[in-house]
């Protein structure tokens, strides 16, 4: 079991696409309340591991523990008992599922399947993309309003017939639409179409999603590419804010000014696995980081830290 | 003259200013009002009978396609998934509510209300059906089990004749019972078409014909406008925009693919089920020659001219498409001369409309606005749902 101050907690975690380990037994905690950051050159599998703690991969091997509240770790990579997937189930094949349930190997194959990404965010995990994925047919506050889903309750039949319940929690919704909104600078372009946003918005728009579900932690993946100074500097603010907020935050970022200003603790992979974890000043200094991402041999490696550092 | 002229040209020009490169809600509101004007009163307008009955064939048929093209928006206007079998429900509603009248061994005694509530519930059941092993596909490939779907429902239909009739279908169509009680001559007047042309061969009146059935049908339009235009604005509609938007953010925001696409398709097989019934007892035939594909195709043809995921679009789209269709249907004589145009070629002025349309609006007449309706209030007071600890 993971250690108490750990929201994430990986234990020799694999992803192979075929003959490919895109992550091969990484372990790693992110402490509650950092500011944790993943690096590593293209094709390391940082994103791979975002990847399998928000539910988008099944893993090949490994745990990946989340407490998001420090009452006790779940394991995101198990496979769990899913109601409506189980009635599907059920339903598509009566004669078969019936006899399924009398085989226990049959019975965890057909009903339990792995966490889906909405269950990982009603748990408490949020993410934004690499490649900006916004509603972009939707507004800037309908694109927060959806972030807000999976904390609110109101059904069909509620928003059929607008029942005082369905108006009070659409009045709600919106109220803390606009205050994420105000969080990361954009209530004033709240009614715009989020396609209309400048780049840099929209990041930070993504962010203001990610948040509105209400995340006990918060994966970035590379929040800063593609932004200009200012832009990055308002970004590493934003992020000081998120964790002040009570939201621990791990990313993915080329940017090493970025991620050297901000990071409590780096962790560093190349080729799935990982080569280095500590401090900012720590990693920047391993003779083993360098390599990974200068491609010199360790040995020579040994001198030339302090120059990429301040690359 | 000249000030005239002056003026109708700067309102013109600042007409064209205003309406350029965003939806033309000014004119689609114009159009929308005398849609709805002429729709609610045709039964009773002021012309000679044939007339106001053609109009008012015409603007019942169009009310119907209309459900139908609403249940299809939810498809394929919310969760953005290519469907090409809404045919499928439609048949499977008006299948469900003429056999119940119709089959010796049924007889329903109900009301024609229920009947069409069942036959939605019905279509509702195979629309899951359909759904649940498809949850994962999209494009052309969802599109083609939507497709196939239909063409089994449709084969069935022809070879269980004992069931529905065969190829023939229903043309002895059955005395319905509108309000749970039984329908006995001179009760329903002929306000639609002359009296001879609404009875039933079998002596009984044609339900379908009647003010009454026209009034319900407009009724269950604007009811199902009314719950869309909420349901659009609803949690459950955000979480649909936000599927079609993208499948993958949708789920990482917490929205459950299953649930809401299984939603979906039932309440789309649900409405078009309802809309499939109408449209058997408008038309008193239940046949596959009316439930083919082609069914399926103007349907969605009028929804991409109006404006996919849009209301308003949907119906004004619906209303262009049969109106024309209908339009075309009449023959003109000119002199000795007469002008018909083939059935067959309706189609060819259909594609040929979708062309222009798509050249020159490729998003529809009335597509969904982008931005938000109003701009939102500022935050003033504390939500529960803002869980950030302020530190300002």
């Amino acid at each position: 079991m993971p250690p108490v101050d750990a929201i994430l907690h990986v234990e020799e975690l694999s992803k192979h696409f075929g003959g490919i380990h895109a992550v091969d037994d990484v372990s790693f905690d992110v402490a509650r309340g950092s500011i944790t950051s993943l690096i590593g050159p293209n094709g390391a599998g940082k994103t791979t591991v975002f990847n399998l703690a928000t539910g988008l991969y099944e893993k090949t091997a490994g745990r990946i523990w989340f407490d998001p509240e420090s009452n006790g770790a779940v394991d995101l990579t198990e496979s769990v008992f899913d109601p409506l997937h189980a009635t599907l189930v059920s339903a598509a094949s009566v004669g078969l599922g019936l006899l399924a349930l009398m085989v226990p190997s049959a019975r965890r194959k057909l009903y339990y399947r792995y966490r889906t990404p909405d269950s990982m965010t009603r748990l408490g995990i949020a993410r934004t993309f690499q490649n900006i994925r916004l509603f972009s047919d939707l507004s800037v506050v309908d694109n927060v309003k959806v972030g807000l889903h999976a904390r609110v309750d109101s059904n069909s039949i509620d928003a059929a017939l607008t029942s005082p319940r369905h108006r009070r929690e659409e009045r709600e919704i919106e109220q803390a639409a606009m205050r994420y909104l105000e969080f990361v600078g954009l209530e004033d372009r709240a009614a715009e179409a989020a396609s209309d946003l400048p780049y840099g918005d929209q990041r930070q728009l993504e962010i203001a999603r990610a948040l509105a579900t209400r995340p006990a932690l918060l994966l970035l993946d590379e929040p800063g590419a593609g932004m200009n100074p200012t832009e990055t500097n308002d970004l590493i603010e934003l992020i000081g804010r998120t964790r002040d907020a009570g939201v621990t935050v791990f990313l993915i970022e080329h940017d090493m000014k970025l991620v050297m200003d901000v990071s409590d603790k780096i962790i560093v992979l190349d080729h799935g696995r990982k080569i280095a974890e500590g401090s900012p000043s720590e990693v920047r200094a391993d003779p083993r980081v360098i390599a990974a991402y200068l491609g010199i041999p360790d040995d020579e490696a040994q001198g030339e830290g302090d120059a990429h550092a301040s690359a | 003259m000249r000030n005239l002229t002056t003026a109708t040209r700067t309102a013109w020009d600042r007409w064209l200013r205003e309406t350029a490169g965003r939806p033309v809600h000014r004119f689609g509101g114009g159009v929308l009002f005398l849609l709805v004007a002429t729709t609610v009163a045709a039964p009773f307008l002021p012309l000679p009978t044939q007339y106001r009955a053609r109009i008012a064939d015409i603007a019942l048929l169009c009310v119907i396609y209309s459900i139908i093209a609403l249940a299809l928006n939810v498809v394929v206007g919310y969760t953005g998934l290519l469907d090409l079998g809404v045919v499928a429900f439609a048949s499977i509603g008006a299948y469900t509510a003429t056999i119940l009248y119709d089959r010796p061994w049924m007889q329903f005694p109900g009301s024609f209300v229920v009947v069409l509530i069942v036959g939605g519930l019905h279509a509702a059941v195979w629309g899951l059906i359909r759904g649940a092993p498809t949850l994962r596909l999209s494009g052309d490939y969802y599109a083609i089990v939507t497709f196939a779907f239909a063409e089994i429902i449709r084969i069935f239909i022809r070879s269980e004749a004992w069931l529905t009739g065969g190829g023939s279908g229903f043309k002895n169509f059955p005395s319905v019972n509108p309000w749970g009680a039984t329908l006995v001559g001179g009760e329903y007047t002929g306000i639609l078409k002359s009296a001879g042309q609404w009875e039933y061969p079998s002596g009984g009146q044609w339900f379908g014909n009647s003010p009454q059935f026209y009034y319900l049908c407009l009724l269950t339009l604007g009811l199902i406008v009314g719950v869309m235009r909420r349901m659009e604005r609803s949690r459950m509609g955000r979480a649909w925009f936000a599927i079609k938007a993208d499948e993958t953010s949708a789920m990482t925001s917490g929205i459950s693919l299953t649930n809401y696409k299984l939603n979906a398709f039932a309440i789309s097989a649900f409405i078009a089920g309802v809309g499939g019934a109408l449209l058997g007892f408008k038309t008193a035939t239940v046949s596959t020659n009316v439930f083919d594909f082609w069914f399926s195709v103007v349907v969605l043809c009028g929804l991409v001219l109006g404006g996919m995921g849009s209301i308003r679009g949907a119906l004004v789209g619906t209303f262009l498409v049969y109106g024309l269709g209908e339009v075309l249907r009449e023959q003109v004589t000119v002199g000795s001369l007469v002008l018909k145009v083939d059935d067959r070629a309706r189609f060819l002025m259909f594609g040929a409309l979708l062309v222009v349309v798509m050249v020159f609006r490729p998003q529809g007449f009335l597509p969904r606005k982008r931005s938000a309706e109003e701009a939102p209030t500022r935050a003033d007071g504390a939500s529960d749902l803002y869980h950030l600890e302020d530190t300002a």
